[in-house]
């Protein structure tokens, strides 16, 4: 993967991309500058409907999302640990941010995030609003599309505790 | 110092090794090819966190033991193995082994993060030398279940919720579909301690009456390698002791004799009583009206009930009671065949099982309720709780529609 020094890369869990793939942008993931996102294999797996998986499936071929593995055995035995109290998915994309520097991007609250503070600390969680507020700063889609996005997922039960993308800029 | 790739490989030949899976059977299970398991046992090929849960489901044991300090070379299924030849080679058996075996670890796990102390095995054990004939391993069987009963204070009343006496003793039970002929499994562990499992798919009298057999093998052969218990090992001596065990466990004789007297019946047809008066003996003689003693298929029927049995068992405890003849016995036995002893358990109102046969659903019920707890304290993720769910057949919408409703969403 092609990567370089101000690159951030960010492991992505199932629940983000999701919530990108009900809203049509999952592309966005590709088109923010500065950021590589990447995907493990068990959150692949864990993507079901059909529609969504072929999205997700032509992201991965178009290489805009690339594709990791838990494999060096230091992230294997913090996977191993994990998996105790977290997903497959889940346990697989905090291993490797932990294990590799990176960010996260998850929506998951509760056990996990604070599991994951632990490991990579509260600045390396993203977040779906954190994703669609730096595509507003990119200038990759506007606050009203941002605010169309976010009530399409308030629909989903997924909601954001702002009123307005506008609130945040 | 961190575990090395090369030692994470001898610790994956060394399980698939114990539990007798050849490279190829392996990769099988994990989607690799025999040469790509033959490089990751080497340490030459990594192993990634996707192969490597699927590698742990198939040789029966929990991802982190691969990663322990020390490292336990043989476990549950291994032991398994050790005592049946023909697990390999069964592989539907060797699938609700491995299952099995998950859910003991998922169990495990779940009792440790809710911190509940799981009791310590509680259950006597009977040292008992190999029986030398049937005989001797029926009446053995009987010995231990009539000094077990006495132990938890049963007396001779039946017994409710088996599986719950079970969980108290520190027996761990669940139920999983296994091949038909096998109708039930003891695992042992030092992760998921002592596990039965019975056969999901057979009908509730006899998943009762394979509950207590494995419970007799709890009991008298914990420090034996348990084979499953199958129908083709039904006269194996410690399968016969399991066996009498679990029918004088079940229905103890003298429950039985009191409850078939109960209703006037079992006496003999003819009693002779000498009063004597210490110079002379008075004879008194009583004789039943003719017939009146005779058991009846819906005495039977009552009893199995009462007891929570077959009809069928029933029968043969009686005739074993010497209750009722061999003569007696082919003709209760005859009417229950032509299907009467269903017919009049229905106008009974009194069938084999409990009215309301929940057994089935008593491991689920149990491993959901822990699932729920330890997500409702934050011990474990949405995700996670999802996948405990769908190890008991549970889907992601029933899920959500029941953490909606117990306010958990």
């Amino acid at each position: 993967m092609a990567t370089n020094a101000e690159t951030i890369v960010v492991v992505t869990d199932a629940n983000v991309l999701i919530n990108l793939l009900r809203i049509g942008q999952l592309p966005l993931l590709g088109k923010l500058d500065a950021y590589r996102f990447l995907v493990p294999e068990e959150v692949v797996a864990e993507v079901t409907d059909p529609d969504q998986r072929e999205a997700l499936s032509s992201a991965l071929a178009a290489g805009y999302l690339g594709q990791a593995v838990v494999d060096t055995m230091e992230s294997l035995q913090l996977f191993a640990e994990l998996r105790d109290m977290m997903g497959r998915g889940e346990a697989a994309c905090l291993a490797l941010a932990a294990t590799m520097g990176c960010h996260i991007a998850s929506d998951e609250k509760k056990r996990f995030r604070r599991r994951a503070v632990e490991l990579i600390g509260e600045e390396r969680i993203l977040r779906t609003e954190g994703i669609l507020l730096e595509a507003i700063r990119q200038g990759r889609i506007s606050v009203a599309e941002a605010d169309g996005f976010k009530e399409a997922l308030a629909a989903n039960r997924y909601s954001m505790p702002f009123q307005s993308f506008s609130d945040l800029l | 110092m961190g575990l090395t790739r090369e030692e994470l490989g001898r610790r994956i030949r060394s399980a698939r090794e114990s539990c007798g899976l050849t490279q190829e059977q392996l990769g099988e299970f994990a989607g690799l090819s025999r040469v790509a398991v033959g490089q990751i046992e080497a340490g030459t090929r990594s192993v990634s966190s996707l192969e490597l849960d699927r590698i742990a489901h198939a040789v029966g044991r929990d991802i982190k033991s691969f990663f322990a300090e020390s490292f336990v070379e043989r476990d549950a299924l291994a032991a398994l193995f050790r005592s049946d030849a023909q697990l390999a080679e069964q592989g539907d058996l060797l699938k609700a082994l491995q299952d099995s075996l998950a859910l003991g670890h998922e169990l495990t796990n779940l009792e440790r993060l809710l911190e509940i102390d799981r009791v310590q095995l509680l259950t006597a054990s009977y040292e008992l030398a190999i029986p030398k004939s049937r005989w001797d391993a029926i009446q053995l069987g009987q010995k231990v279940a009539t000094e077990e009963r006495q132990r938890l204070g049963l007396g001779v009343a039946p017994i409710g919720d088996l599986s719950e006496l079970l969980e108290a003793q520190g027996v761990r039970t669940g139920a999983v579909a296994l091949p038909e002929n096998i109708s039930g499994l003891t695992l042992v562990d030092d992760t998921i301690g002592v596990f039965v499992v019975i056969n999901a798919r057979h009908a509730a009298v006899r998943r009762r009456f394979s509950l207590a057999h494995e419970y007799g093998h709890v009991l008298m052969d914990r420090g034996r390698a348990l084979a499953p218990s199958r129908a083709e090992n039904r006269s194996d001596l410690l399968e016969v002791r399991a066996n009498a065990f679990a029918a004088e466990f079940l229905m103890p004789a003298e429950g039985v004799e009191q409850f078939v007297l109960a209703f006037g019946k079992g006496g003999a047809s003819r009693t002779q009583i000498a009063v004597f008066d210490e110079a002379e003996a008075v004879q008194v003689e009583q004789r039943a009206a003719p017939g009146s003693q005779d058991i009846q298929l819906y005495d039977v029927a009552l009893l199995a009930h009462h007891f929570g049995a077959s009809r069928i068992s029933a029968l043969y405890r009686i005739k074993n009671l010497r209750l009722i003849d061999e003569r007696e016995f082919q003709r209760l036995k005859t009417e229950e065949d032509s299907g009467a002893g269903q017919t009049i358990a229905n106008f009974l109102a009194a069938p084999e099982a409990p009215l309301e046969d929940t057994s089935r659903e008593d491991f689920r019920r149990r491993f959901l309720a822990l699932a729920l707890e330890a997500y409702r304290r934050e011990e474990i993720t949405r995700s996670k709780l999802a996948e405990l769910a769908a190890m008991v057949h549970l889907g992601r919408n029933e899920l959500g529609a029941a953490l909606a409703s117990a306010k958990l969403d």
